[in-house]
């Protein structure tokens, strides 16, 4: 139904999960929480037509939801788990760290002291260290470089895609063959992609500067917050049963659906008949 | 002479036509209580008369009654009154209670005056079984406003002071008279057509919760239209252990002192719910909760993998087609079934109607109706149902799944409203996109290069057809 279920190429994941051609995945009769989310589970930008089913992550935000005043919805889950499930790790060996230094959306800008926070994260991390940047800080060349100079590897996953249009499909593949060749998984701030690298088997760690978002919006308690909430992912160190046990829950891997119930539930049975 | 008129009796009237009031006390559930009667046996007020013991004596107040039954009972005809002149009677039956046993032509006696006249009709050490109606049972208590039947010609039953109110305060007026309880039954839904009898001691004991919900829910939709399905209040009642204090009737095996030995054998021992299809061994009620509650537990606490793992395990058991309310899962997770199994469609059906119309609130967003929730139950046990294999919706709902409907039926008008505004913007936005790509097109086969290109490809696509 909205664009956004097609970003980072959702949609496709769950239509491979489903049995349906991966390529061009059927619209969704729902909004698909589409990042880790400290609210509803929706994008605050979302718009939002009543009545139509919000299909979220975890239980903790369809309660949180629920609070909120959301009653149509359901946890499926967050499709990185179905590709987990799709794609067990082979076992590579794995070195050094993937690092997510914390982006802003289109549209938004980051403040905060890019110098100092490689100085950390070359003090901390123990192994080869790759950077990886939301497109448009690595279309960037002045924040590419520094990275660079630091000696870090630098990727980019991809375009998550927008309004139908210029979807990746394999944007979560690739993110997760990066991953899996990686031991740590870091950023400066708790995000789906720390979930992400930890349920692909990588150690968590958040550290440093969280920076500034401009225009950040603090209606569920922002930064401060989530380190409150979940003190178990935060730390250069974190302990590793408590975080996994936290990451398995926010992506609600306990709890994936068969596929015949994600059919239904995305409203996809009549397609797949 | 047979009927014999002893004074009272009510020349052009029947109880047993059901025209004039609710019909005789009837029901299969209530066959082996009669069944058991021994002795001299007196059956008081209006009882179904293919259930009783043939060498039983009726008092019937009607005389159509009495002329109809004269030649398979001896029939005695006309009120209570003038019982006590003839010789006491081992067993007196008066299943339907007291309220029907008097005539027009009398003035309405109370509840004791009544009690004392029957009573006085048996001998000491004689058993009597007594039905009651609860004016607070669950019948009452979910049932519309009733027009009163020609029977209610003085309606004072639930006024009159007289009368013992409650479970506990009739029981105490039976040890009063002297009277020694040995067993006490509920009957539901109905005292007159009582479905189910079950001993409300049985309803005390925690670990048979699921088999008495079971048996409770097994009684049958109500056949009147009703505020609320009584069937849900009484899986409740039992929860709270209310279910004796609210049952719709119950029935009282006494016996007069002296009382007999324990050892006699006595009607009533033939436990009634053990009749039931599915029961094992006699008066032994197996323990475990029930499937339904199991799954509404779990639905409630939105706990989906325990319910997915559930739904799984009964679906692709022999018990398929075992509607849930009615299939046990003992401590040892068996799955026990306590009614005959129909199809698996229709079974999960009946679950989705009793979580729609029980009023949980359950965890699936926005199902379009029980076949809708059908489809996503067995998509959650891994299954796809052919949609044309679900049994449609049981009629005449209560008046709170009306009002119920009628709220759902508004919001989704709503919800619609809002998606059908949400899809006029998406086609302009789609229209305008579509309009900008054509003037794009247009603007392109003007210019040469953009024509010999397009002819190119006119050309291709023509190879390739043929």
């Amino acid at each position: 139904m909205h664009h956004a279920n097609h970003y980072y190429g959702h949609s496709h994941v769950l239509a491979r999960y489903c049995g349906l051609p991966g390529a061009d995945p059927p619209r969704i009769r729902g909004y698909l929480q589409h990042g880790w989310n400290i609210g509803d589970g929706l994008a605050a930008d979302h718009e939002f037509v009543d009545g139509t089913p919000v299909l979220l992550w975890s239980e903790r935000t369809r309660r949180r939801a629920w609070s909120l005043g959301r009653r149509e919805t359901y946890v499926v889950g967050a499709p990185w788990a179905y590709l987990l499930e799709m794609q067990p790790d082979p076992g590579a060996e794995r070195e050094g760290t993937i690092w997510y230094p914390f982006h802003g959306w289109e549209g938004q800008h980051v403040l905060g002291d890019h110098g100092r926070l490689i100085d950390q994260i070359t003090a901390t991390e123990p192994g080869p260290v790759t950077v990886c940047l939301y497109w448009q800080e690595f279309r960037d060349q002045a924040v590419r470089r520094r990275y660079l100079e630091a000696g870090f590897r630098v990727i980019c996953h991809g375009y998550r895609g927008g309004q139908w249009q210029d979807l990746d499909p394999q944007f979560l593949d690739r993110q997760l063959a990066e991953q899996r060749r990686h031991r740590r998984v870091a950023s400066n701030r708790l995000c789906s992609a720390i979930f992400y690298g930890a349920l692909a088997g990588c150690e968590p760690a958040v550290y440093g500067d969280p920076m500034t978002l401009e225009n950040e919006s603090m209606t569920y308690g922002g930064q401060a917050r989530i380190r409150r909430q979940w003190p178990e992912l935060h730390g250069e160190q974190v302990e590793l049963a408590a975080a996994r046990a936290t990451v398995t829950a926010e992506l609600g891997a306990d709890r994936l659906l068969p596929a015949a119930e994600l059919r239904r539930v995305l409203g996809w049975q009549a397609v797949a008949r | 002479m047979n009927p014999r008129l002893i004074g009272g009796e009510m020349l052009l009237w029947s109880d047993l036509d059901g025209a004039h009031g609710p019909g005789p006390v009837r029901g299969d559930a209530l066959a082996p209580l009669l069944d058991a009667v021994t002795g001299r046996t007196l059956v008081a007020g209006p009882h179904d008369p293919e259930l009783l013991p043939g060498d039983a004596t009726l008092l019937l107040r009607g005389l159509v009654d009495a002329e109809r039954l004269a030649d398979r009972f001896p029939v005695l005809c006309g009120g209570p009154g003038k019982l006590a002149a003839g010789p006491p009677w081992d067993t007196v039956v008066a299943l339907d209670g007291l309220d029907r046993l008097g005539s027009a032509e009398d003035p309405q006696l109370p509840w004791n005056e009544a009690f004392e006249q029957l009573l006085a009709a048996l001998r000491p050490g004689g058993t009597l079984l007594l039905g009651m109606e609860n004016f607070l049972g669950l019948h009452r208590l979910v049932a519309l406003p009733g027009a009163p039947s020609d029977s209610d010609w003085t309606p004072v039953a639930a006024y009159d002071e007289t009368r013992p109110a409650g479970l506990a305060a009739v029981r105490a007026r039976l040890h009063a008279a002297g009277l020694t309880i040995s067993r006490t039954y509920v009957a539901f839904p109905s005292p007159v057509t009582p479905a189910v009898l079950l001993e409300a001691d049985l309803l005390a004991d925690r670990d048979r919760r699921g088999y008495v919900e079971a048996v409770l829910s097994g009684a049958g939709a109500p056949v009147d239209d009703v505020l609320t399905d009584p069937r849900r209040l009484a899986i409740d009642a039992v929860r709270h252990g209310m279910a004796a204090d609210l049952a719709p009737g119950w029935i009282f095996v006494a016996h007069k002192s002296p009382a007999p030995a324990p050892s006699d054998a006595q009607p009533g021992d033939t436990r009634p719910a053990d009749t039931r299809p599915g029961d094992n061994a006699a008066g032994d009620a197996p323990s475990g909760r029930t499937l339904e509650d199991l799954l509404l537990c779990a639905a409630i606490e939105r706990d989906l993998p325990a319910l997915r793992t559930l739904l799984a395990a009964w679906q692709s058991s022999p018990e398929a087609g075992v509607p849930a309310g009615q299939l046990l899962v003992t401590p040892d997770r068996r799955h026990l079934p306590l009614a005959p199994a129909g199809t698996p469609e229709a079974a999960l059906h009946a679950f989705a109607v009793a979580v729609l119309s029980g009023g949980f609130a359950h965890p699936w967003p926005a199902p379009a109706g029980p076949a809708d929730l059908t489809r996503t139950l067995a998509a959650m046990a891994g299954a796809e149902l052919d949609p044309a294999a679900i049994p449609a919706q049981p009629p005449r709902p209560s008046l709170r799944d009306l009002l119920a409907d009628r709220d759902r039926l508004t919001r989704e008008l709503a919800q619609a409203r809002a998606r059908h505004d949400f899809y006029e913007r998406t086609i302009a936005d789609r229209d305008l996109a579509l309009r900008q790509a054509r003037q794009i097109n247009a603007l392109l086969s003007t210019t040469k290069p953009a024509r010999a290109l397009l002819a190119t490809a006119r050309w291709t696509v023509r190879r390739i057809r043929h």
